[in-house]
């Protein structure tokens, strides 16, 4: 049922992608440019430092004070006439919002992103209970028509060419459209608008929840979010647990920080405001549900060394910069987060036995950190994920195998006692520079294999620097 | 405050978007730009400033929110352009806020394919932190932030103007 | 500040693979009269264990480096991998164990060769001579790990007859990162092209870093691959050429 496939065989994935040339060509002309303009943005905001640490502050404080926070959001949001659910689960949040659904007889649904929606495979569950589901936002759109998953978290259609998206509209859409982009946005616009006006239900997520005033907070460019609020008679916002914000001014300061880290924009065409429905008025909608979903964040929130990752608020600045990301893209990491937060989230909420490769997928280099609107510590929080994956759980996917551990054993029990380190020193060193180790090469005993299939292996030196030293009598 | 306004056209224009200084007569530029663009079916917000504007002007037909969500979804359906105000407006971003209301329908900004907004000067604010500051003061009532027209890069990153919402905003400056 | 003695560590990959680096840094110190002591019962810092999520081996080596360098004088390391291992990760792993004052108190005063010479004892010019067309990788755990991203480049700027060029994208990852580069071989190479690349690009004949470990992995390429640029440890360049 479940469109993901467990344990994430994050190197098998990692192999293909690499083989991709499209991909790694897309990544090459496509990522530069959101690191580009968030920097530019950047550079317009002279306390930019400043607001990361308030940011990360108020973030903290709604972790740190968690069960007061959601009452009053729950509170503000029935006070305004919303209904709130608290899904524990996937599953639980499916028949939650298919239960909605039903009750309203509801036929045809509009969707805009959310990934918390993907989390749940919300999408073919409905489509099971016989309704039709619109992915609305362009790119999403496209992807769903063309069976794919989204090939990143804000540009979900960028690997495909306009050509081939005009082909996919004649197949599946029964129309003849031009091969311009802009035939095809005009196209999308047409066959968009019809579903607007005819859903039933509008599914959403929502950046971010106002605790004291119950207000939903959502960012968009194209306007579909805007659609899929406005016109139908119900809408369901579905919303990570971790989406709270203290209070309604506390969005002046995380509206901009999260679009300048996401694509560079100062702001977002469009911003919706959300409160209370319209029950008998003429705008829609009439009834609006809030879902929060748990889907093991409760779990984050109580381990001492991950609860900062629910500070999240997926911007994907972390994605940009990252040099892993960029050589092979969102699909090698299994599931529906990818790039740094999605190695370090997906672990902690699939396990290590699901994801455990992940968090060794880094070089930790820091790039990441850096760039965390909120300053999560990502490198930290993938070295504890290693330490747990080869220190605590036996059946942890990527858990160095017994060879290596033999090896590391082997290792610090040498680099432990200068005596037997100082054995590199001795003859046996001529011996090893002898027998492969006397220039650089390739070699074929792991792990020097693996290091030299692309690239040489130095040589030992004729003389450590430390036994010289001795001999110098120094 | 005299500083923020080239700012905020700066930025606005930035986006696509357009400001139109209107000057000792709004009436006037207005009428003016509605010949220069062959407006002749407009929907509004229904305030008392607009009406103000737009009842005198000749040759067009402006129809207000209706009775009914139909009446309201086939008047910005037929419209080429939605008519509003703009309740406060931020220089660093050219964002307008928009109120959501009976009479202030998020459709009329959202369906025509040309957004005009008028703004008086006074009401532009320099950064985010000050208009979320202002409308929790003025108490919170369901809000759009409007940021030039609608766009997307989803297709092979560049940059299209005018999905699902306007191709074309327009700031009246009073 | 007046730092008149040292403890000279000189990481393992220096003293087993390029023990000239070491030998360029004491020759450093001693041109600028001051004294470095060299424990000789110093190994390795621990990261690579460390890094493979193996603290416990990792507490293990890093408990030899304690005794090595007990003496409280300030340490110094051409290479900013194992500062940052020293300064930043001893405390976790050390973290409620028996010699958890001992590391604090040594991550306090580790440093690295050119963080040392420009913040702790200023000085911005040791009188070298170097006269190549040379490029600076700024290596991650100089940049994004100690902060140490002046120091380098001042120091460079003062050689005589050096051409510092601009890098592109110079503290972008190499594709090194520890046991990642025998882990995810492909993956870490492939990172590491488009570095060369950008190497290429400055047009510089060698390529510079405090950083042995991303100049290992990119020399190994360039060798394999026949192109003709050099790498060599700052340490080395600081050092200088006979005029």
């Amino acid at each position: 049922m479940s469109g993901y496939r467990f344990p994430i065989e994050f190197r098998e994935r990692a192999q293909k992608a690499l083989k991709d040339a499209r991909l790694r060509e897309t990544l090459r002309e496509v990522m530069p440019h959101f690191r580009e303009e968030r920097v530019k943005k950047i550079s317009e905001v002279p306390d930019w430092e400043m607001r990361r640490d308030r940011a990360s502050q108020i973030k903290e404080e709604v972790i740190r004070k968690w069960e007061e926070y959601h009452r009053l959001a729950d509170e503000a949001l029935k006070k305004r006439g919303i209904k709130v659910f608290h899904a524990r689960d996937g599953k639980e949040a499916r028949k939650i919002i298919g239960k909605i659904a039903k009750g309203h007889h509801v036929k045809k649904i509009v969707k805009s992103k959310s990934m918390v929606s993907e989390e749940i495979e919300l999408d073919s569950y409905l489509e099971g209970l016989g309704m039709e589901v619109t992915e609305t936002d362009l790119g999403e759109f496209i992807i769903q028509l063309a069976g794919e998953k989204p090939f990143h978290i804000i540009a979900p259609a960028v690997h495909k060419k306009a050509r081939e998206i005009s082909r996919l509209f004649q197949k599946k859409l029964g129309l003849d459209v031009g091969e311009g982009i802009i035939d095809i946005t005009d196209a999308a616009r047409k066959v968009l608008k019809k579903r607007f006006l005819e859903a039933d239900m509008g599914i959403t997520g929502s950046n971010f929840v106002v605790a004291e005033t119950g207000t939903l907070a959502i960012v968009e460019n194209e306007g579909n979010a805007r659609m899929c609020v406005a016109y139908p008679r119900v809408h369901v916002a579905i919303v990570g647990e971790e989406k709270l914000l203290p209070r309604f001014t506390d969005l002046g300061l995380f509206l901009p920080l999260l679009t300048i880290s996401a694509t560079g924009q100062r702001m977002t065409s469009y911003v919706m405001l959300l409160g209370s429905p319209y029950e008998k008025k003429i705008n829609n909608p009439k009834e609006r549900y809030v879902i929060f979903l748990d889907n093991g964040r409760s779990k984050i929130l109580k381990d001492r060394e991950l609860w900062p990752l629910l500070k999240c608020i997926r911007c994907g600045a972390c994605i940009n910069v990252c040099p892993i990301y960029n050589k092979i893209g969102g699909y090698a990491y299994g599931w529906v987060y990818s790039g740094p937060i999605g190695a370090v989230f997906n672990y902690g909420i699939l396990g290590p036995e699901r994801a455990g490769e992940l968090p060794f997928a880094s070089t930790l280099c820091g790039a990441c950190d850096n760039v965390c609107p909120v300053k999560i510590p990502i490198t930290k929080i993938l070295l504890e994920e290693r330490r747990r994956s080869s220190e605590l759980f036996r059946k942890a996917r990527g858990r160095p195998g017994f060879a290596e551990r033999a090896i590391f054993s082997l290792w610090s029990y040498l680099m432990s006692h200068p005596g037997l380190y100082g054995l590199f020193s001795t003859p046996i060193r001529k011996i090893l520079r002898f027998f492969g180790f006397g220039s650089w090469r390739r070699h074929h005993l792991p792990p020097f294999r693996q290091w030299s299939r692309e690239r040489d292996f130095p040589p030992l030196s004729k003389e450590t620097f430390l036994s010289h030293l001795k001999k110098k009598g120094e | 405050m005299d500083s923020l306004i080239p700012i905020f056209k700066e930025r606005l224009q930035d986006l696509g978007g357009e400001v139109i200084e209107v000057g000792s007569d709004p009436r006037k530029t207005f009428q003016e730009f509605i010949t220069r663009n062959n407006l002749y079916s407009l929907a509004s917000w229904d305030t008392p400033f607009l009406h103000g504007i737009l009842d005198s002007i000749e040759g067009i037909q402006v129809l207000y929110p209706g009775k009914s969500g139909e009446e309201l979804r086939r008047i910005v359906l037929n419209a080429q352009a939605g008519v509003t105000d703009s309740f406060f407006a931020v220089a660093e971003t050219g964002t307008l806020a928009l109120p959501v209301t009976e009479k202030k329908p998020s459709l009329v900004s959202l369906i025509p394919e040309l957004h005009i907004a008028f703004l008086e000067r006074e009401k532009i604010l320099a950064n985010f932190e000050e208009l979320f500051q202002k409308l929790w003061d003025f108490g919170i009532v369901e809000y759009i932030l409007v940021s030039g027209p609608s766009r997307t890069a989803d297709i092979e990153q560049t940059l299209t103007i005018g999905v699902h919402g306007p191709k074309r905003v327009v700031v009246f400056l009073t | 500040m007046q730092k008149k003695k040292i403890q000279l560590f000189v990481t393992c990959l220096v003293d087993q693979f390029f023990p000239d680096v070491a030998e360029a840094t004491y020759e450093i110190f001693k041109k600028l009269g001051i004294e470095v002591y060299i424990p000789r019962d110093q190994t390795c810092c621990g990261q690579p264990a460390f890094n493979d999520g193996l603290f416990k081996d990792a507490r293990r080596v890093a408990h030899q480096f304690l005794k090595a360098f007990k003496e409280d004088i300030p340490i110094v390391a051409p290479s900013g991998s194992c500062v940052h291992m020293v300064r930043h990760q001893y405390p976790v792993l050390f973290k409620g164990e028996p010699d958890e004052k001992l590391a604090l108190d040594i991550s306090k005063r580790t440093y690295e060769l050119t963080e040392f010479l420009v913040n702790e004892i200023g000085i911005e010019d040791v009188g070298s001579y170097y006269p190549h067309r040379v490029t600076y990788h700024a290596s991650c755990h100089m940049t994004r790990g100690l902060g140490v991203i002046e120091p380098p480049l001042r120091l460079l700027k003062n050689v005589r007859g050096l051409e510092l060029l601009p890098m592109k994208n110079a503290d972008w990852c190499c594709g090194f990162g520890g046991v990642f580069s025998v882990k995810y071989p492909h993956l870490s190479v492939a990172i590491l092209e488009d570095k060369v690349r950008w190497i290429e690009e400055s047009g510089a004949e060698i390529v510079t870093s405090p950083d042995i470990s991303c100049l290992m992995h990119i020399e190994g390429y360039l060798r394999r691959n026949k192109i003709p640029i050099k790498t060599e440890h700052i340490a080395m360049i600081l050092r200088g050429e006979e005029s």
